[in-house]
């Protein structure tokens, strides 16, 4: 529920505020729709969901053939998922994972951000971080 | 890996509408520009609310630099009706110094201009008429001038006419300067005037011809004739025609 306010958000926000607050949504899109295809080995037909309402978000705002992630993305992304959830990686590193990836995927889908962002303007995105930190603590695979 | 049927249904279903999507542009555009239009009824109501906040956090934030701006307005003329006050005791004697020097006008004399209303060829007394009187500010005593000489005094005035007695009546006597020094005059009914003066007393006192013969007034010294000698004795003579057409008279306030 706390993604699906969130996805709503974003796509109310998007275009409103400063062009951070824009890379900032997208980022967090990213974020989420990683975290819900990611957090777990088994995927459940809602965080599915949330994958596609999420990347369907991005693709509208960055003019993308729509749900072209949740096709081609989606098989890369199993074996991410089986990879990491697989094998014992601490929720710090899965976070930091995550948040690498998702930077890498905003390069690669809006690349033009590198040359309009600053390096102050990144600061906002460790937010990001903590809150994948946190909400793979909550409801990310047990750790023992 | 996919180990559960839900998601994967669900995947076959967005790959069947993903390639739809693909093959029919149209479609996909529809459902972008549906998505936009979804958008922007939703984020009315919080655009609204923005905007409203967005005024009352810039009025607060203006209202606050006015404040500001004020305190500081009134910090600054404090300070400047200080000095101002300072500066005003400091330059007080200059100012009164400025008032000396710059305030003392000379005092032009007020005359008004009159016209002959009778006795204008001077036959009876060589005294005239003329339009105003006391009302115009009149008084018995002022001078009547053609605009370089004197051509008499006011003798009796009433409230709208005034009689003038000429310098050349005898009736008419004046103070005079010549060098700096006093003598009284007094008409003959001639065309000049003679010294009032005790007997073989004019001796000691030598004059010359086309000395010019002035009267003291307040304000300016007026000019009544040139020194001149019938039978060798002083006289001072007046123009042997009166110009009557331009009259004015000086009047002491």
């Amino acid at each position: 529920m706390i993604r699906l306010s969130l996805i709503f958000f974003c796509y109310l926000a998007y275009g409103n505020f400063d062009y951070i607050v824009d890379y900032l949504i997208i980022f967090s899109l990213i974020n989420i729709a990683f975290f819900s295809f990611l957090k777990e080995k088994k995927i459940y037909l809602k965080d599915f969901i949330i994958f596609i309402l999420s990347s369907y978000v991005i693709e509208l705002f960055l003019g993308f053939p729509l749900f072209i992630s949740v096709i081609i993305l989606s098989l890369p992304l199993l074996l991410l998922s089986y990879f990491i959830n697989n094998f014992f990686i601490h929720y710090s590193f899965v976070s930091i994972f995550l948040f690498i990836l998702s930077i890498f995927t905003f390069y690669f889908l809006y690349p033009e951000i590198l040359l309009i962002m600053k390096f102050d303007d990144y600061m906002y995105s460790f937010l990001v971080l903590i809150f994948l930190n946190i909400g793979l603590r909550s409801y990310g695979k047990e750790q023992s | 890996m996919i180990n559960n049927k839900k998601v994967f249904l669900a995947y076959i279903v967005f790959f069947f509408i993903f390639l739809t999507l693909l093959l029919f542009p149209k479609f996909e555009n529809n459902a972008k520009l549906y998505s936009y239009f979804v958008k922007e009824k939703l984020e009315t109501p919080f655009a609204f609310i923005g905007y409203k906040i967005n005024t009352l956090y810039s009025l607060i934030k203006s209202n606050n630099l006015h404040l500001n701006k004020i305190s500081k307005l009134e910090k600054e003329n404090k300070y400047l009706i200080n000095i101002n006050k300072y500066l005003l005791t400091i330059t007080s004697k200059y100012s009164d110094q400025y008032k000396i020097f710059h305030e003392n006008y000379p005092t032009i004399p007020r005359s008004i201009g009159v016209s002959v209303i009778g006795d204008r060829n001077l036959l009876l007394n060589r005294n005239f008429i003329i339009n105003k009187g006391k009302q115009s500010g009149i008084a018995i005593g002022n001078y009547v001038l053609d605009g370089v000489n004197v051509v008499g005094r006011i003798k009796s005035i009433t409230n709208n006419n005034a009689e003038v007695v000429t310098v050349i009546s005898n009736n008419y006597g004046d103070e005079v300067v010549i060098n700096n020094q006093l003598f009284i005059v007094t008409g003959t009914n001639n065309n000049y005037l003679s010294f009032l003066r005790k007997k073989n007393t004019i001796e000691d006192i030598s004059f010359k011809k086309n000395q010019k013969v002035m009267i003291k007034n307040e304000y300016v010294d007026l000019f009544l004739g040139k020194i001149d000698f019938i039978n060798k004795q002083p006289v001072v003579i007046t123009p042997k025609n009166l110009n009557l057409d331009n009259l004015r008279v000086l009047i002491n306030d």
